[in-house]
């Protein structure tokens, strides 16, 4: 599949290499299709996700588990094209990650990568050579963050984003999940499509429940009311850092410092 | 067909000489039926692919041992071929020694027309031409085996090279030791392809995660879902107390909308206006009692432009406006906004009873995965709605918090339902947090 494999076993240099391959097609069309107000916002996403993102995830179903700061950079570039569609790049207050990927409609990559993980396994379980999968069950063996270990996780998400539970996901025995990847003739294929729709849904709906509350809280701060702990400062709510050089404010610190970097050249 | 369009010779040619075929359908197995063109691909090469590389190599590995064995076993030798074989390699020795010994004579001297090679051609030359292959192979084996303690008992390390190095420079001419060899190494090779293939290991150890990782340079195995989190983030929730309040803000009457000042009342979810209803009512008051009431009924029963109540609509922004403005006071809350409260299940979950006898919702949203997680896209489509209105009617009643105003519930009558009315949710969840803001709620 085009896989870059390092000898340090990272996915660093695949995922640059992605990220640039899904950068460069974005630059390319990005004028006359993807920025272009003339075009509708649905038809401009269709296009990026058929364009671009499916040159960033291309390879994505044999890739093991990824870390948080890969996910994390993988999850900036998306966001930095989707801004640019959406055209929230200079809006303030700043929207947050998860609110863009959800403007968008667009999976996180954490969970991009459970669904083509799940598309791939059956594929691999069903056409796969018997030798792949030998070495698969040798390397959950053997090392604790294999791929097996991954798709056990996506398969826990799925029973979790899934309408009806299904036992079978959460089996320590994949054999019965084996014979029914091996027996299937599409069925899989729109049963993860349904959950990443429904996860994109769910997660929409939380991010407007959290924003009404953070709201709430924000009008009554406004107003000198307190509270005891501070709303602001609980997992989830949102909280913006303001720059004490100008009236820009930012999601966090991290970007508060950045900014005064460059715009105030403050170190 | 050719690349430039041209028409096929090859087809042309058998069209003309009157070659002619049965049509033979070609399709998908149907084991890979509904699979796209790139699922269908098999990834082990075409079905009946024959033997793997493996097998291959070393069928033909033992075809060229065989060939070589064949050739290396035809030849001839002596009946009693032991006893021969012993009194040869003697020869060998004596004629070895012989020579040490001549060399050692003239004062550690030889000349290059004495070579010790010339000495065993003349033993090896005298045996009859036919056994000449076994003459050889013996000589092979006497080098190996005895010409070594031979060379351990001349105490002269030039000499010790110089013999190693005449039965090597000999030995390498014979086509029988070149076979020999050859066939040593198609053994290993196929003792190779015998062993079972070691298992892959990395050409350099790979370097376990450290066990004070933070968080982002390790795998992140679970798919972060914010629906899966909401329990622990409003357990947090719950947490927050009102601390401090300022003091209350008084109801002021707005200017500039009637000839003198006024009060705007807001009756949102009011429902489609009907004679003798609460706008009806507030208006004939106002008339009576000489009060300057601005009334604004929303619903989108009403207008489905102007009394729209979507968070993204218009009128909707201007309201939200008009509240952050301060201008909007007194409030009246029809129970559309109970929709949501309609759910069924919500009694089922721990953290909807919490604070509350009747095993109804105390927090600021009832909004929980656990219920609603198995939903069906549609029934999770009116709860989003559901859930919009809902949190619509608490963020007006935080707004009557800080900058004044009223809220008013009309109560649905009893015997139209058994359920409890959401402004009860929004009373508690405000009340229990603080005494103090109720007098905000009738």
């Amino acid at each position: 599949m085009a896989l870059l494999y390092t000898s340090d076993q990272q996915l660093d240099a695949e995922i640059a290499y992605r990220i640039g391959t899904a950068v460069s097609s974005f630059e390319q069309i990005k004028r006359r299709l993807l920025i272009n107000r003339h075009l509708p916002l649905c038809l401009r996403l269709q296009l990026f996700q058929s364009l671009v993102l499916s040159k960033l995830y291309f390879p994505m179903g044999s890739w093991h588990t990824p870390t948080g700061r890969q996910i994390g950079r993988l999850r900036a570039a998306v966001v930095r094209m989707l801004r640019k569609i959406l055209a929230i790049g200079t809006a303030t207050p700043p929207t947050s990650a998860a609110r863009v990927l959800v403007m968008a409609e667009v999976l996180d990559p954490r969970a991009r990568l459970a669904v083509e993980r799940l598309l791939y396994a059956q594929r691999l379980f069903h056409h796969g050579p018997a030798f792949l999968q030998i070495n698969l069950h040798v390397e959950h063996g053997l090392h604790q963050h294999s791929w097996l270990a991954g798709l056990r996780h996506d398969l826990r998400w799925l029973q979790g984003v899934d309408v009806q539970p299904d036992p079978l996901l959460l089996q320590d025995d994949l054999t019965e999940l084996i014979d029914v990847w091996q027996r299937d003739t599409g069925r899989w294929r729109r049963r993860v499509r349904r959950a990443a729709q429904r996860h994109i849904f769910q997660e929409a709906m939380m991010l407007e429940v959290q924003q009404w509350h953070a709201e709430i809280f924000d009008v009554l701060r406004q107003t000198h009311y307190t509270f005891a702990p501070d709303p602001a400062l609980l997992r989830m709510q949102r909280h913006l850092f303001p720059c004490p050089d100008c009236h820009r404010s930012f999601t966090t610190p991290q970007g508060v410092h950045t900014h005064r970097r460059r715009a105030h050249g403050v170190y | 067909m050719p690349r430039d369009g041209s028409p096929n010779p090859c087809f042309a040619y058998l069209q003309s000489i009157g070659y002619a075929v049965s049509y033979a359908h070609e399709a998908l197995p149907a084991v890979m039926r509904g699979q796209s063109r790139l699922d269908a691909l098999p990834v082990a090469g075409p079905y009946g692919c024959g033997l793997t590389a493996c097998q291959r190599q070393k069928a033909e590995l033992q075809r060229q041992k065989q060939a070589l064995e064949q050739i290396y076993n035809d030849f001839e030798q002596p009946d009693d071929y032991a006893n021969a074989g012993a009194r040869l390699g003697d020869l060998l020795t004596a004629v070895s020694q012989r020579w040490y010994d001549d060399y050692c004579a003239p004062g550690r001297h030889h000349s290059e027309a004495d070579r010790l090679q010339d000495r065993w051609i003349d033993v090896i030359g005298r045996l009859p031409q036919e056994f000449e292959s076994w003459a050889l192979r013996t000589f092979i084996l006497w080098g190996r085996f005895i010409l070594p303690d031979l060379i351990a008992g001349l105490l002269d390390g030039e000499m010790e090279y110089h013999f190693d190095n005449e039965y090597a420079e000999f030995v390498f001419q014979f086509d029988e030791y070149q076979i020999g060899e050859r066939i040593t190494q198609l053994a290993h090779r196929l003792r190779l392809l015998d062993a079972p293939a070691p298992l892959p290991e990395a050409h350099r150890p790979v370097r376990p995660p450290q066990c004070n990782a933070q968080p982002r340079s390790v795998p992140m195995q679970s798919v972060p879902r914010l629906f899966d989190e909401q329990e622990d983030w409003q357990t947090e929730l719950l947490r927050v107390q009102w601390q401090d309040m300022p003091p209350d803000p008084m109801i002021p009457l707005v200017q500039g909308l009637e000839p003198r000042p006024c009060f705007v009342i807001v009756h949102l979810f009011s429902g489609r206006r009907r004679e003798h209803d609460i706008h009806h009512w507030l208006a004939a008051w106002s008339s009576r009692t000489n009060i300057a009431l601005t009334i604004i009924s929303m619903d989108a029963a009403i207008s489905p432009v102007l009394g729209n109540l979507d968070v993204r609509s218009e009128s909707w922004s201007t309201l939200r406006s008009l509240y952050l403005q301060g201008k909007s006071r007194p409030q009246s809350l029809a129970t559309r906004a109970r929709r949501f409260h309609r759910l069924d299940g919500t009694r089922h979950h721990p953290s909807l009873r919490m604070g509350s006898g009747r095993g109804r919702s105390a927090l600021l949203c009832s909004f929980l995965a656990s219920i609603t997680s198995r939903f069906a896209r549609r029934k999770m489509k009116q709860t989003k709605t559901g859930s919009a209105f809902f949190l619509q009617t608490l963020w007006t009643l935080a707004c009557h918090l800080a900058y004044g105003g009223l809220t008013v519930r009309r109560r649905a009558p009893r015997t139209t339902t058994t359920r409890t009315p959401p402004f009860g949710v929004e009373k508690r969840s405000f009340s229990s947090l603080s005494p103090a803001p109720r007098h905000h709620l009738a």
